[in-house]
């Protein structure tokens, strides 16, 4: 069943280790969910994940499959790990979260310099401040376990609540995408068109931008995962989207203006469907649909993503229900672009 | 290191806030213990030596924590702090909340894509953090002001023997203690093992013991600053170096003199910090009580302390436990030391 399935493949995809450049395990994990399920299995120069079914030309979907993480800039005398962000992350809040390292998944645990020591007048933690302790004391020691250029991506276990109603887990943006998408050919819910599982979207959409350049379409949906920032501090304009509200598709966001009557047109038909759907109240996040734009000869884009608090974090929080509503927002969305010949 | 892990992990099961001590508390295995009306916890071991003495051996139990404030609708909750956490590390993080049961909760965080340079600025404080529930339905009857909110449970192993965990500060110390209880027989003095309440606020656990129990000399067992990148070195203790004795100026000097004998005599791995200026543990509280009572302290390197995620190791633990075996059985421990009210 539809539903069993994204919860399922959401707790594997969450606990993969994939960061923008390392999203090997996440690809093998898809790949082999997908075997027989679609027309074409391809891994192109770039690592993107390509399938088609039926008539492929027809619609794009983009979802990406990299995750926020962290690299190895340096292995310090005391055997603690220099680091920096893969991706946009928030340094004040690390200290004292676990990460796991490498291929051989080593463990370690973000350390601070202390607040008295090293720190400027703001008293805020800087990448500078920050180390990874693995437990080892000397250079050599660690050498021997990790190296200058190793990935590190949060340990988090994904959790499920209240029935399976609500998740916790690390790497929700945006493997929540690839979760519903994966299921959706699985039980054959979409039926034609090209869909790719892309690569470096945190570090600037390098993998749909390689992809575009190379393949032309008309139309493409940019399946993402976007922050709700329903936070109890935070006014209602500014928390962008807010939970139990369905899937969000934007008029506007951080990077890309949509079509206004293709966005007004879509919200209508899920609105006649009794599908819920939300607009983002702020300008803010970006995703591939501006690749999709501005990429070779530029595709009509939409936006579509599932409102999820805590993004780029050790820990996001989700919504079963916002899921299944974006899921067959998308499912709608298909449907509709379907109708209209844009070649015209 | 699986038996440490697996005291650990049990320790976990029941970690007592500062001030909210008066839950259940079970040992992991079966032995003579007192609890009191305030939560201390007591096990007696007695000696057979001639001319024995009665030792105190006092680890705290209780640890910081958060305290729900309000019950905020859409399943959030806001807190107050219990005890010294600090809260700029805090959003992001999964803690319990202990209501009528056990719920998951997250500290709320705003992500960098919302933030402006004003926000990169604010200095976060407990005041400001809300905890999101992963429960929506009937809150009220789950979660009422006063409940009290943990870090989740989580243990990982390091290299080596290494581990982290929430609460190091002091379960450590507290394992420390239990591991010693169970392979303890026959000490020359009497031995009395306290794992105290209130450490993080007020001590008040370890001087309402010392009321109705006044031991010759006393050993309190706490988390020591463990060296981590950046500290300056002679200011906190090396992890895998064994324990610490710290030489005070307030505590009992000759206490601290003997524990560095027993070390060397038996080649125990024991290392030695200054801290002048008062030590920030239930030593003051033990030193001045009943007209006075000679202690010493003895702490376990621990990084990250009252963090989501402190790290041990233990190895240390172990080294303790012989340290502290040593000291109970030794029969000229403090014997030599003359009396100053004599």
């Amino acid at each position: 069943m539809l539903q069993n399935k994204i919860i399922s493949l959401l707790g594997e995809l969450s606990e993969a280790f994939g960061p923008s450049g390392s999203e090997k395990e996440v690809r093998d994990l898809l790949r082999e969910h997908l075997i027989g399920c679609v027309d074409s299995l391809s891994v192109d120069k770039m690592g993107n994940l390509i399938a088609t079914k039926g008539k492929a030309d027809r619609i794009l979907i983009l979802s990406h499959m990299d995750e926020v993480g962290f690299m190895i800039t340096g292995i310090r005398e005391d055997g603690t790990l220099s680091f920096l962000p893969v991706g946009g992350i928030d340094p004040r809040y690390l200290p004292s979260k676990c990460v796991k390292i490498g291929d051989g998944r080593i463990s370690g645990i973000i350390g601070a310099t202390p607040i008295h020591l090293n720190r400027d007048k703001t008293n805020q933690v800087t990448w500078d401040d920050l180390y990874l302790e693995i437990g080892v004391d000397s250079k050599p020691d660690a050498e021997k376990l990790v190296a200058v250029g190793d990935f590190a991506v949060f340990d988090t276990k994904f959790q499920a609540f209240d029935h399976n109603r609500m998740f916790l887990g690390k790497a929700l943006d945006n493997r929540i995408g690839c979760a519903i998408l994966c299921a959706m050919l699985q039980e054959n819910v979409i039926l034609d068109g090209t869909f790719v599982f892309t690569v470096m979207e945190e570090t600037g959409l390098r993998g749909a931008t390689a992809f575009l350049n190379d393949h032309r379409f008309s139309v493409g949906i940019a399946l993402d995962t976007t922050t709700a920032n329903d936070l109890p501090s935070i006014l209602p304009p500014h928390q962008v989207c807010r939970f139990g509200k369905g899937g969000v598709i934007s008029f506007a966001d951080g990077a890309t203006v949509y079509e206004r009557d293709l966005v007004r047109g879509i919200i209508n038909r899920l609105t006649e469907k009794n599908i819920r759907c939300q607009t983002k109240t702020k300008r803010t996040g970006g995703n591939e649909a501006s690749a999709l734009e501005k990429v070779g000869y530029g595709t009509k884009a939409i936006s579509l993503s599932t409102p999820c608090r805590y993004i780029h974090g050790v820990c996001g929080k989700v919504l079963l229900r916002d899921i299944l509503e974006t899921q067959k927002a998308l499912s709608e969305i298909v449907s509709f672009l379907n109708e209209v010949d844009y070649d015209s | 290191m699986t038996e440490l892990i697996d005291l650990i992990k049990h320790l976990l099961d029941q970690i007592a806030v500062s001030g909210c001590e008066s839950g259940s508390f079970c040992l992991p295995f079966p032995a003579e213990m007192t609890k009191d009306c305030i939560g201390n916890i007591h096990l007696f071991r007695k000696g057979c030596g001639k001319n024995k003495k009665t030792i105190l051996l006092e680890a705290h139990r209780d640890t910081v924590g958060l305290i729900v404030n309000e019950v905020k609708d859409q399943g959030f909750v806001s807190v107050l702090s219990s005890g010294g956490l600090d809260a700029t590390v805090l959003p992001g993080t999964v803690f319990t909340v202990h209501g009528r049961e056990k719920i998951c909760a997250i500290a709320t965080a705003m992500p960098p894509h919302v933030q402006t340079k004003k926000d990169q600025g604010v200095k976060i404080k407990v005041e400001d953090l809300y905890l999101d529930l992963s429960c929506n339905k009937d809150l009220d009857s789950l979660v009422k002001m006063g409940d009290v909110i943990t870090y989740a449970p989580v243990v990982k192993r390091l290299q080596g023997s290494r581990i982290a965990s929430p609460y190091l500060d002091n379960l450590a110390g507290v394992a420390a203690l239990l591991l010693l209880f169970r392979q303890l027989e026959n000490p020359y003095h009497d031995v009395h093992f306290l794992l105290s309440v209130g450490e993080e606020t007020t001590s008040c656990g370890v001087r309402a013991f010392c009321e109705k129990t006044v031991p010759d000399l006393a050993f309190i067992l706490d988390a020591g600053f463990g060296y981590a990148s950046g500290i300056r070195s002679n200011s906190c203790i090396r992890l895998g170096k064994g324990p610490s004795v710290s030489m005070t100026d307030t505590l009992c000097r000759d206490l601290e003199k003997e524990v560095i004998r027993i070390a060397n005599t038996n080649s125990l791995p024991l290392q030695v910090i200054a801290e002048p200026g008062g030590t920030g543990t239930s030593g003051t509280a033990i030193q001045t009580a009943r007209g006075g009572i000679p202690c010493a302290l003895i702490s376990i390197p621990v990084l990250n302390m009252h963090s989501p995620l402190e790290i041990c190791d233990g190895q240390d633990v172990k080294s303790t436990v012989n340290l502290l075996s040593h000291l109970v059985h030794c029969d000229t421990l403090m014997s030599e030391v003359s009396d100053a009210s004599k």
